[in-house]
């Protein structure tokens, strides 16, 4: 039974599907990686998933379910306590996702008052036990900073430990290194995977770079203009493409055109709400384009346990 | 040292910035050393980029290098002329052989003013065009930028992030500079529109034989752009020389730390991870000798006491280093 089991989930904003029929299972210890350019709708089907889509969204969903509770069904309040307790977020701007006006210990604390309870004195002590477990020195005297005090890399790790105070079973960082410098990145990354493997719960890391995927993720799911146009084991996905958008983006990157002054690119933008092309989404711009592929919507075909592609030609294993 | 070759554009001697930080009405104020001596040359139709993580200094030089500051100390020679011995006027004369593209290119765009305002101001403030030949201008370099010549009366929220960035490179070019400033121009995009931004100018460079002074933390676009690379840490230059030196053999610990950090999509680059001990000291305080000793794996005595120098090992790879100096490293 998977721990995150998401069927056919949609995010509609007045008639708009920023998420397409999203299929998404993760298993209890599992990371999977969420890759896309932006408007791709990869942030938007992981906050329907904690019930944090604002008003006039709309969430559809055939499943929903956490660790063998329905979310679609049960009340906000009960919604609360799992996705408060078992399923964590980090976020990408490490500055503003903290309250600027109280301390980096009372933020972190507050989260254990709610979901887990005990006195002053004991969650004095399990918060300086997080920031020491995710790195932060001299934890006693850092729990009184503000987060105006502390550097970028060190905000991340106060929310990592808010991420982790409850002991999740399910953590999901949207793009957490994007605003850090690289060496922060490495060390935030390095963080984030030992915690993983230390305390056993699932991950979900939402980017837009192939590089952080390639290095930290087993399975990967490739968003485009809302829907999944791929899934495959991370070595798989960057040795053989099966999409033409994943080898499209794979071959724009600097690093893959040794020697070669110009860069393939990918010609024009995402698709916005009103200019949603019919058929294939990716067709105007895919360079393999064939008939069909403008009148047919192909569905995500599922080719093995961990692989599934949404493209009417795919691409075999040798074009790649 | 100015003018090594007739083709030189840019030299920068001993560039120096320090900033005065207050510390509260009674005690005496600090010295912020933004920029610490950078030295070096750029041809025309050549790349330089310079490497850094945030508080390096590489912001505050492409500030000196487009006149926006004048440096604290250090020559600075634009097109031949050091810019320290020439009047205010000429030295305004000189602002339109340097432009600059910034990172973000929802920031630098005027949102009330249409595409053609935009890129009609430099040319209204600096040149004697006619309001007929400032229109074919700017439509001619918005057809260049791969924006079609209609698009001069639209706004800029009309446009997505990729060709906001097309129209911030060509309000640079209308002036036809011979150094365009690029502070992180690509790092804000998606990785397709990244691609196709980097190809432009690319493209631009060749045509009008541009020098590009290129920012950047994105290591692998810098690999990809440029053809000497100068690698900043807190105001200082630690390792400078040409693209594939730097890349095949970093010499400095910073240097190797910073292209291990870098995640590779390829698993056969990917260097086994050097994990990077601690933050950016601040730059208020700097540690004393190498400011990278705090950091650094190979830190011996003397690099806490020390200042290293900036030495050339051979080839214009440089490095400032001990261990390197020492043969240790």
């Amino acid at each position: 039974m998977a721990l995150l089991e998401i069927e056919n989930l949609s995010v509609e904003f007045d008639r708009f599907r920023a998420v397409d029929n999203v299929s998404i299972s993760i298993d209890h210890g599992q990371t999977l990686g969420i890759v896309g350019e932006s408007g791709s709708g990869k942030s938007v089907s992981m906050l329907a998933l904690m019930g944090l889509i604002p008003y006039p969204g709309n969430i559809l969903a055939d499943r929903l379910e956490f660790d063998q509770h329905d979310l679609l069904s049960t009340t906000p309040a009960k919604r609360r306590a799992i996705t408060g307790k078992d399923v964590a977020m980090i976020f990408q701007e490490p500055m503003t996702s903290l309250n600027p006006c109280f301390t980096a210990g009372f933020q972190v604390s507050e989260a254990l008052k709610i979901h887990e309870g005990g006195n002053r004195s004991q969650r004095r002590r399990r918060t300086i036990e997080l920031f020491e477990q995710v790195g932060i020195p001299d934890p006693a005297r850092r729990l009184n900073a503000f987060p105006h005090q502390l550097s970028g890399g060190m905000n991340q790790r106060v929310i990592i430990a808010m991420a982790i105070a409850c002991r999740p079973k399910l953590l999901i960082a949207d793009e957490p290194t994007t605003a850090l410098d690289v060496t922060i990145q490495a060390q935030i990354l390095d963080l984030l995977l030992s915690l993983q493997q230390e305390t056993g719960m699932a991950m979900i890391l939402i980017t837009h770079d192939m590089g952080v995927i390639a290095e930290t993720v087993k399975n990967v799911s490739v968003m485009y203009a809302g829907q999944v146009v791929e899934q495959q084991d991370v070595s798989g996905l960057f040795t053989q493409p099966a999409h033409p958008y994943t080898r499209a983006l794979l071959e724009a990157l600097p690093e893959r055109s040794r020697g070669s002054r110009r860069l393939p690119t990918i010609s024009g933008v995402v698709p916005g709400p009103y200019d949603r092309p019919s058929g294939c989404l990716f067709n105007p711009r895919c360079n393999l384009v064939r008939d069909n592929c403008r009148t047919t919507a192909p569905a995500l075909v599922k080719y093995s346990e961990s692989r599934a592609v949404r493209c009417l030609h795919p691409l075999e294993p040798s074009d790649a | 040292m100015p003018e090594r070759g007739h083709d030189i554009v840019v030299t920068a001697q001993d560039l120096t910035r320090h900033y005065e930080v207050k510390q509260g009405i009674f005690s005496k104020p600090k010295v912020l050393k933004a920029l610490d001596g950078a030295n070096f040359s750029l041809a025309s139709g050549k790349t330089l980029a310079v490497v850094g993580e945030s508080g390096c200094g590489k912001s505050t030089l492409a500030r000196l290098v487009t006149m926006i500051e004048p440096p604290t100390s250090g020559k600075l020679w634009i097109d031949g002329k050091e810019l320290s011995a020439i009047s205010e006027h000429q030295r305004h004369a000189l602002r339109d052989k340097v432009q600059i593209i910034f990172q973000d290119p929802y920031g630098s765009l005027n949102p009330r003013k249409q595409v053609g305002t935009i890129l009609e101001e430099p040319l209204i403030i600096n040149t004697a065009h006619s309001a007929k030949e400032r229109i074919v201008l700017a439509q001619e370099m918005l057809e260049r930028v791969g924006l079609r010549p209609e698009h001069i009366r639209r706004y800029p929220h009309m446009f997505s992030g990729g060709q906001r960035q097309r129209i911030a490179i060509a309000r640079a070019l209308m002036l036809k500079p011979k150094v365009v400033v690029a502070d992180e121009p690509v790092s804000a995009l998606d990785v397709s529109i990244q691609a196709q931004v980097l190809n432009l100018l690319m493209e631009l460079q060749e045509e009008f034989e541009l020098s590009y002074l290129f920012i950047s933390h994105g290591l692998s676009v810098v690999e990809h752009i440029s053809d000497e690379v100068m690698v900043m840490y807190l105001g200082k230059t630690v390792e400078q020389g040409d693209r594939s030196r730097i890349f095949a053999q970093p010499r400095h610990p910073y240097t190797q730390a910073l292209l291990a950090s870098t995640p590779f999509v390829d698993p056969g680059r990917r260097a086994k991870r050097v994990v990077l001990k601690g933050e950016l000291p601040s730059p208020i305080d700097p540690p004393s000798g190498c400011v990278f000793h705090g950091r650094c794996e190979h830190a011996t005595e003397i690099c806490k006491q020390q200042i290293p120098v900036l030495k050339n090992h051979g080839d214009g790879h440089m490095t400032a280093c001990h261990g390197v100096d020492e043969g240790r490293l």
